[in-house]
């Protein structure tokens, strides 16, 4: 086995060899495209190794109003892609790299796009660098919008993110919807006393099971300014608030859980429209609480498996990860909202069809449910 | 009769024969009284010996323990208890009950056997969890290790092998899952079945899954 091969792992060369077919598809002729693409798509078919969602994009249909007019506006997300340092790992820039090309394609140019937290893996200065600069190469850059998570966080206790991307905490209105963005993973001070050094504090974070961590909390300061940042807001405006952990408890011991999420539900429960979007679980999960819809985001990385306990009845579960398939139940996606301020929630997962989580089927059409796995975790 | 006397003396002759034999051996095996000097004008010269210990059990090197010392983390299992959770070790009470325990030299166990028992499985699970979690001691130069993707063990599923693995073409072992995991996702080298860390690996999975009813080839 020659070191060569050794260096270069499975995604690069995927990678390496999808650049090239791409490259060579651009020099071909429409009778030469149409020859390498079938003869491409039959290879595929017969080694099985073709899935639907990989050769035709799915398409569908956005949010009509009243009159049967489409309108609304889309909002395209990238989140979780714990970055090592290149040399490290470049798996997950390869991945991370792969989203932002998912980006540039789009046909339509999202209003804005969201980073959901966790860029690094470790809080080195080296891997958000690095995030910052494959960020960088999104086509429309000047309309990124990046939220933190604990993984950017706990080694310099975000003073490195905060130099790249501003404020952790922010908001803004955008065609009649508020959004707001919440640094919703705090944790209480267990190093101080402890001695433990930064490293090895950002390290006992990093683990989703580690228990010598504490629960995640978004603080009394910020619900504050959260209520104040709301207070001119109607409550038939809609609202969109962004978290790197649910704001909800879901299960405790991987922190799928925000310590103090009933308060932060009590500022927005008056609201007639109001959606959660969040990032931290890596899967697709779905959840409703009195008006407030929830939403997980899917990573670059790699998918957590389901919590043993207190799933969400709202969630219907992606399919099963294939573990041999390294980028299989990772993916991006778009958050669609409609003009009414409603949110449809696209997962597009690599390598399988896209799902579609739409606010219709969480407002009670039953017909809208998205449909159900086989091969549900266990 | 004539056979006889020629037997007796065949054997009075090998007896004399291995006493003398014996005789020449223990004139030539004594070792040498003075060690042979080497005919090679080049080579070094022989070190002087170390000093000789001031107190008998103390160590030649000095040191050398003190490093062994630091190199040990003996509190290792504290540690691991109070990051990652154990599933709790079944509880085999029952046996201290009954009334056959007297006759039966098997059954006689005591609270000490109940401790000596769970302490040593732990142990061992606990071993395993903390590689589990460890790129380094997985042998991972990615940064990957195995609780990435299965936080407490989650989605390993010791309970459902041996099973058909589609991916491998071939009923697979859990063992075989953990080696295709250590050399694919985390890069590693595989470990043979008999590697401390591959037990080790084994037991913190099949603790984690305890309770669950074995069914094997589930998929």
């Amino acid at each position: 086995m020659s070191t060569q091969y050794r260096r270069e792992n499975l995604e690069t060369r995927v990678e390496r060899e999808r650049n090239a077919f791409f490259s060579a598809l651009t020099n071909l002729d429409r009778r030469s495209f149409l020859k390498v693409a079938t003869a491409s798509m039959t290879a595929a078919m017969a080694t099985g190794m073709a899935d639907f969602g990989s050769f035709q994009p799915v398409k569908f249909a956005f949010g009509q109003d009243a009159n049967g007019n489409e309108k609304g506006f889309r909002v395209a997300y990238i989140s979780d892609s714990h970055l090592y340092q290149k040399h490290i790992n470049d798996r997950f820039a390869n991945a991370l790299m792969r989203a932002v090309q998912d980006v540039n394609a789009m046909e339509e140019a999202p209003d804005f796009i969201f980073y959901g937290g966790d860029l690094a893996q470790l809080g080195q200065p080296e891997e958000l660098e690095l995030g910052y600069e494959i960020l960088g190469q999104l086509k429309y850059r000047d309309r990124l919008r990046v939220m933190v998570g604990e993984h950017d966080w706990f080694f310099d206790m975000g003073e490195k993110w905060q130099s790249l991307f501003g404020s952790p905490t922010w908001t803004f209105d955008h065609k009649g919807v508020r959004f707001v963005c919440l640094m919703s993973v705090n944790e209480e001070d267990f190093w101080t006393e402890a001695g433990i050094s930064p490293i090895d504090r950002m390290k006992t974070v990093a683990g989703l099971d580690n228990q010598a961590q504490r629960p995640f909390f978004v603080g009394k300061e910020q619900i504050a300014w959260l209520e104040k940042t709301l207070a001119d807001w109607k409550d038939d405006q809609p609202v969109v608030i962004f978290s790197h952990s649910p704001l909800y408890k879901l299960y405790k011991n991987w922190n799928f859980w925000t310590d103090d999420a009933e308060k932060v539900q009590a500022v927005l429960k008056r609201f007639q429209t109001c959606t959660v979007i969040h990032g931290h679980t890596h899967q697709v999960l779905t959840n409703k609480i009195g008006n407030i819809h929830f939403h997980g985001l899917i990573s670059t990385a790699w998918p957590w498996p389901y919590a043993p306990k207190g799933m969400p009845e709202w969630t219907v579960q992606m399919n099963r990860a294939d573990p041999f398939n390294s980028l299989d139940a990772c993916g991006d996606g778009e958050i669609r909202i409609s003009a009414d301020g409603l949110v449809d929630k696209v997962y597009s997962l690599w390598n399988r069809k896209p799902m579609l989580v739409p606010a219709a089927y969480l407002n009670g059409d039953s017909k809208a449910r998205p449909p159900r796995p086989n091969l549900p975790s266990f | 009769m004539k056979y006889t006397n020629l037997i007796a003396a065949l054997v009075v002759v090998t007896l004399t024969t291995t006493g003398a034999q014996a005789q020449r051996f223990r004139q030539i095996v004594p070792a040498p009284a003075v060690v042979p000097q080497t005919n090679n004008a080049d080579a070094s010269p022989v070190p002087s010996a170390p000093a000789a210990p001031a107190t008998k059990g103390v160590p030649t090197f000095p040191g050398t323990n003190d490093q062994w010392k630091d190199s040990q983390d003996t509190d290792w299992i504290a540690k691991e208890r109070a990051s990652h959770v154990l599933a709790p070790h079944y509880n085999n009470r029952a046996v201290l009950k009954g009334d056959q325990r007297d006759g039966h030299a098997y059954g006689r166990y005591t609270e000490k056997d109940l401790l000596l028992w769970q302490e040593e499985t732990e142990r061992l699970a606990l071993e395993g969890s903390r590689i589990f979690h460890s790129a380094d001691l997985l042998g991972s130069p990615n940064g990957t290790s195995c609780d990435m993707c299965h936080p407490d063990a989650a989605n390993t599923h010791p309970e459902t092998y041996p099973k058909y693995q589609v991916q491998l073409g071939r009923a697979a072992l859990l063992r075989d899952m953990i080696n295709w995991c250590l050399q694919h996702p985390c890069r590693a080298e595989p470990m043979s079945g008999d590697d401390p860390r591959m037990r080790a690996l084994e037991a913190y999975i099949q603790a984690q899954a305890s309770g669950k009813v074995m069914k094997y080839g589930k998929h």
